[in-house]
């Protein structure tokens, strides 16, 4: 069972293969990331975020959520030096930690409802579950200059895999310590790892470092990662070739 | 054909395929590659990190993962050659 629906402003496909997946477990996850979207949109007037950004809420009556998302976004401030920020201009953004956040606990979610083969994909950030029939589920990373080619293909069972560039929705991700300056380098970064959480956030946060970044990840445990340079040169962490799909 | 739109690291321009009203392909007729910068990436190479040149893959993937969008410049193309193909 598989479908895609346009959440987030984005595609989000999910697709269970176990026979006992139902219709109610793939909808269950679409009215997830709808209420994700509601609490998180910084284009939506009424989310929380807006009306926390508005000054209209106070910090003791914020959400649950919001103080998950707003203390691991602390911990990946630190974790990044200071490269990963959600605020700007004294606002919140907390839209590059929300996305891999709630992919992941979609994926917790579909197992706590007993399914172990299955992924969910959210704008190309994906956790993948298990098998495909039989076998692991095979990852293509785009390539960021034709977008209907891969250049890399990858096999997953039980990992997150993100990718940050600047061919998404135009420069979304800027340097905090250089906030006017083009990140013109490297154009794409797919960063693989334990859950799409970790791998979405340093995905992000080494894309703010520009050519370091990859430096970045290689010292980093439990990471792997692909990077692609402006001249089409990929440069890549000392474990990432054991993810490679084999034919 | 669209325009030559700068991508901030080279030019870029894109061509529109169209076959009964329908956008058929969208290849890339330039897209940037600066060689003239190898020379100071060098100097930022580590021993862990291994480089390749990209290719294109032929395996069937069951998902992909990268930038599901397009840059402002790949739109600015983009839109050029669909205006060109409505006149």
């Amino acid at each position: 069972m598989k479908e895609t629906r346009l959440l987030m402003g984005m595609p989000i496909t999910i697709e269970l293969v176990d026979v006992t997946a139902t219709r109610d477990d793939l909808d269950k996850i679409f009215t997830y990331f709808a209420w994700v979207d509601e609490t998180f949109s910084t284009y939506k007037p009424t989310s929380e975020i807006s009306r926390i950004n508005r000054g209209e809420v106070l910090p003791v009556d914020y959400s649950d959520a919001m103080n998950t998302i707003l203390t691991l976004s602390e911990q990946t401030k630190r974790d990044t030096h200071g490269y990963f920020d959600i605020r700007r201009a004294g606002k919140y953004d907390p839209s590059g930690i929300v996305k891999g956040w709630a992919i992941q606990q979609a994926a917790i979610m579909l197992s706590a409802a007993g399914l172990r083969n299955f992924y969910v994909d959210a704008g190309g950030d994906i956790q993948v579950a298990g098998y495909k029939d039989d076998h692991p589920w095979r990852i293509g990373i785009r390539n960021p200059f034709k977008r209907t080619e891969y250049i890399k293909v990858l096999a997953l069972t039980e990992e997150g895999i993100a990718t940050s560039g600047t061919a998404i929705r135009g420069q979304h991700i800027y340097d905090p310590y250089h906030p006017d300056r083009p990140l013109e380098d490297i154009v794409s970064l797919t960063v693989i790892g334990a859950n799409v959480y970790e791998a979405d956030r340093f995905a992000t946060a080494a894309f703010a470092m520009g050519r370091r970044g990859i430096q970045f990840l290689e010292k980093l445990a439990g990471v792997e990662a692909y990077m692609v340079d402006a001249q089409a040169r990929a440069t890549f962490t000392s474990g990432f070739e054991r993810y490679v799909f084999q034919q | 054909m669209g325009s030559v739109a700068d991508a901030h690291w080279g030019n870029l321009q894109v061509k529109v395929v169209i076959a009964n009203g329908k956008i058929t392909d969208v290849p890339f007729l330039q897209y940037p590659s600066d060689h003239n910068r190898s020379v100071m990436i060098n100097s930022y190479a580590d021993p862990q990190l291994t480089s390749e040149a990209i290719q294109a893959q032929s395996a069937n993937v069951d998902i992909i993962t990268g930038a599901t969008d397009s840059s402002e410049a790949f739109i600015q193309s983009l839109s050029d050659a669909l205006a060109q193909a409505k006149a």
